[in-house]
């Protein structure tokens, strides 16, 4: 395994190249290509070594589709291929003239359940090509990419990973980070957290809540996002504000409109157990102010200071 | 109206009320609901079963009743409603109250939140007065009740006085008046409750079944249509009594099976069924339950019922939580119980425990006319709906989110449900190639995936899957995936909320122990059904009706052995597994 270094020395990709044998009851022929994965170890693609082209088992050059299909089947994580032997893909219920044969031998059909829901996924007669490959893609080297990075990740390395463009490293960053580091990049966790997916959300706000009632700098911007994320998130920054009392449910002022009708009473069952003195800031300049616009929940509002008051 | 009224009141003009200065008409209870249906889904929430205009966009016929006044009078009269759709729009669910062919002036179901809408005032005369509710959308309009009083004060909308207030104005006594005695009452009649009621009632045991729906089969009646799946397991007899062939979810082929069902659980020698019962409490002493109480959806008669021995198979596990016994509720951490599926990780099971569950569905049907076929504008479906259009759903039409609790909130999920369906069926309409479709069929009654699970002696998960755990009180087996559901804006929030997708482990065979079915901490009760002793993954592959099907047949017969040797389910584990195992091992014959 190859680490793959950008112009700055900055880790980009992981290179393995592969020269491994593909053999069906003692017939082997060599399978050599370069395969690369990225910093998370997921797969990012493979080329041919200069001069060795793909065949197929029956000695057929791989053709230009070939090559995309089977970049294609790598590219899936979670491919039909995965917890199945070869003896379950293969399969001699095929009429003759679908069977493809290697020195007499039937090595591949492509009829029957099983190997039905895999046809359209490997390549036509390199299906033992398309298996070895996509273990070896999805099998340890992924192990020991997790092992290097998690042993060698830098704040520079994680910094990098939160400034990508791909979601799946900005989740992989926040595993990275340990409750030191989180604290440390609230401005990026939060532009991260505008725009990642509801999954990602939730892993920064785990890891980014402490049992301190007192907000911190990340979790303050986090709560400033209330109006910008989905409607999961949005429920758990209201836990996250609750716990903190007042200055929490201030913070979150802003949000009141947006919330829906379980969210409000939760907000609002927590300001009726603020002692008064805290209560009154949240009710003059947060509820009050919300109490007649266009929302569709306003009347819970409406509701809570006919009680109130 | 009134040539229906006739021969109605004729055989009813005895049990009228005879009606005071002040008077209370519970909705459900009129002598003819009409086109409205009774709704008793959300008694524990909003205090009443209620009757519900679900016309989908064409109003239904009137409900209607009668009273004999005594003394006449100015009346004030509300009903208790709701606006199911607060917002920027005209209420979708409006109608008004007639009072002797004088329609009231106020349009009701207006107010958001459960409470009493004022109707208007009439004159009453002494005597006979025809009462009917004229529905004016055909979108599920809502009544619990109507209070007519000389005085201009209206009743209480606090639930627990509004409660004590009924009990006054309806005269009830605290107690039931009638009660029953049995050898073993269920509650709930899906498929696991049946199929527990039969194996009792076949080894002799007199049985009460209590259902609070007209249909039996609960997930799988004609009222909800979700279709079947699992295997019979070692009560493949039992079970193709009451279970439905494979149907597409939400076909109207459900209605089929339901009269075998129906009719199959009619002639059970030894089982009682009170159908339209809704069991509202059940009494715990010395950690056993004494009895369960049950109200009649639409009469409000009650019944208590007495036995010494338990089955809850309410899915929401309602016994199980009046009684006292332990339950859980959402995501346990994935290592509490090693249920660790790495590809879909925190989808599959939470690295911290949460709330979530697998959410409820609505299942609906369309058919393509000749004809076009109009369907109104639903403003006040958008906001959920959005832009999706659909003229089929499926059961991928699910709804849970981390604010709601699918049995606290049970109404607010099936009203979201039904937004999202109207709604997106109005977008697919604006479509030309789509003018033929009509809504032929929505359902109104949830069905549920998940909420509480009771916990017994052991907890059924995802690692005795994995581990292939063979139990020496293996009483249920099955090979359906694990499928566990999430919602699919967990992953894309532009997605639509409503619509969920399913994770499938592939797995070979796994079997669910005896002791997952009877209670750690509640000494005569047995669970069957969605709320019997398992994990969040743990419930995501034997949820299903012949699986549940399966624990309802297995708890019936060990219920025969606690009568006949007198104890507890424990004891059956403990000191008669052997000859339980046999009993249900001889299942497969017919019973002597």
């Amino acid at each position: 395994m190859h680490v793959v270094y950008d112009s700055l020395q900055q880790t980009i990709a992981f290179r393995s190249e592969i020269h491994t044998p593909v053999c069906l009851e003692g017939v082997c022929k060599p399978l050599d290509v370069l395969l690369y994965w990225d910093l998370s170890g997921a797969y990012l693609g493979y080329t041919t070594l200069e001069g060795v082209p793909l065949t197929k088992f029956d000695h057929d050059p791989f053709t230009a589709k070939d090559y995309l299909q089977l970049h294609t089947l790598l590219c899936n994580r979670y491919s039909a291929l995965d917890r199945k032997t070869l003896e379950e893909l293969v399969t001699s219920e095929a009429p003759s003239g679908e069977r493809i044969v290697f020195n007499g031998m039937e090595v591949e059909a492509i009829s029957g359940a099983t190997v039905k829901e895999i046809q359209e996924e490997v390549v036509h007669g390199a299906l033992y090509s398309c298996y070895s490959l996509w273990h070896l893609v999805y099998g340890q080297a992924v192990t020991s990419i997790k092992e290097h990075v998690a042993k060698n990740a830098t704040e520079r390395f994680v910094v990098q990973l939160l400034d990508a463009e791909w979601s799946h490293y900005w989740e992989y960053a926040v595993r990275l980070m340990d409750d030191t580091l989180i604290q440390r990049h609230p401005v990026r966790l939060a532009a991260v957290f505008q725009k990642c997916s509801p999954l990602v959300r939730k892993r920064i706000l785990q890891k980014a809540s402490s049992d301190h009632a007192e907000l911190s700098d990340l979790e303050r911007r986090l709560i400033g996002l209330f109006e910008e994320v989905d409607v999961n998130t949005r429920t758990l920054l209201i836990r996250r504000a609750i716990k903190s009392g007042a200055p929490g449910l201030l913070a979150l002022k802003e949000g009141m409109n947006a919330m829906t009708k379980n969210q409000l009473e939760m907000y609002l069952k927590a300001a009726e157990a603020l002692e008064p003195n805290s209560r009154q800031p949240i009710v003059t300049h947060g509820i009050k102010l919300r109490a007649n616009s266009e929302s569709n929940h306003t009347y819970v509002l409406q509701q809570f200071l006919n009680k109130y008051e | 109206m009134f040539r229906l009224f006739v021969p109605l009141f004729v055989f009813c003009s005895s049990i009228c009320l005879k009606a005071q200065s002040d008077f209370l008409i519970e909705a459900e209870s009129f002598i003819s609901s009409g086109g409205w249906l009774v709704d008793p889904q959300f008694v524990e929430q909003m205090g009443s079963p209620y009757l519900l205009a679900h016309g989908m966009g064409e109003p239904v016929d009137d409900a209607f009743t009668s009273i004999d006044i005594e003394d006449g009078g100015k009346h004030h009269i509300w009903a208790r409603t709701k606006n199911w759709v607060p917002g920027n729009w005209q209420a979708p669910g409006r109608f008004q109250i007639v009072v002797n062919d004088s329609i009231l002036p106020n349009e009701l179901g207006v107010t958001p939140e459960w409470g009493w809408e004022y109707a208007g005032s009439v004159k009453l005369e002494p005597g006979i007065t025809h009462i009917s509710l004229k529905d004016l959308t055909g979108f599920d309009g809502r009544c619990d009740a109507l209070y007519f009083s000389p005085d201009e004060l209206p009743p209480p909308n606090d639930l627990r006085i509004l409660a004590l207030w009924r009990q006054q104005k309806s005269r009830e006594p605290r107690r039931p008046s009638l009660t029953k005695r049995y050898d073993l009452v269920v509650t709930g009649g899906g498929l696991a409750g049946c199929a527990a009621a039969i194996a009792a009632g076949e080894q002799g045991l007199k049985v009460a079944l209590i259902h609070d729906r007209p249909l039996l089969g609960g997930n799988a009646s004609s009222e909800i249509r979700v279709h079947t799946l699992g295997i019979y397991g070692k009560f493949e007899r039992i079970l193709r009594q009451i279970d439905t062939e494979h149907y597409p979810n939400g076909s109207s082929d459900a209605i089929l099976d339901q009269t075998k069902r129906d009719q199959n659980m009619q002639v059970q020698a030894n089982v009682d069924l009170h159908l339209n019962f809704r069991a509202y409490n059940a009494v715990s002493q010395s950690d056993s339950i004494q009895y369960v109480d049950a109200r009649h959806t639409s009469s409000g008669d009650r019944i208590r019922f007495e036995a010494p021995l338990f089955v809850d198979a309410t899915g929401d596990g309602w016994i199980g939580y009046w009684s006292g016994a332990e339950f859980s509720y959402g995501r346990e951490s994935v290592n509490e119980y090693d249920e660790h599926w790495e590809r879909w990780g925190e989808l599959w099971s939470p690295e911290e425990p949460d709330n979530a569950v697998m959410g409820s569905s609505i299942l609906f049907q369309t058919t393509l006319e000749d004809t076009t076929v109009v369907f109104e504008n639903v403003p006040w479906a958008l906001d959920v709906a959005k832009g999706h259009e659909a003229v089929a759903g499926e059961w991928y039409w699910e709804f849970s989110r981390n604010d709601l609790h699918q049995i606290h909130d049970g109404e607010q999920i099936r009203d979201h449900m039904l937004r999202a369906i109207f709604g997106s069926f109005a977008n697919a309409k604006t479509k030309e190639e789509n003018a033929g479709y009509r809504l032929q069929w929505v359902s109104y009654l949830l069905g549920k995936r998940e909420s509480r699970r009771l916990v017994g002696d052991h907890i059924f998960t995802f690692r005795d899957v994995l581990d292939n755990v063979q139990f020496p009180d293996s009483v249920v087996q099955e090979i359906r995936e694990i499928d566990v559901h999430y919602q699919e804006n967990l992953v894309d929030e532009e997605k639509p909320d409503f619509l969920s997708k399913a994770l499938f482990y592939r797995t070979g065979k796994y079997y669910i122990p005896y002791r997952s079915l009877y209670s750690k901490n509640i000494s005569n009760l047995f669970m069957a059904g969605r709320c019997f002793s398992c994990s969040h993954v743990g419930l995501g592959g034997p949820r299903v009706m012949r699986t549940t099907g399966q624990m309802g047949a297995a708890v019936g017969l060990a219920a025969s052995l606690c009568k006949k040797y007198g104890v507890d389910p424990r004891t059956i584990y403990e000191s008669h597994l052997a000859e339980y195992m046999q009993l249900i091992e001889s299942q497969q014959s017919d019973p002597e």
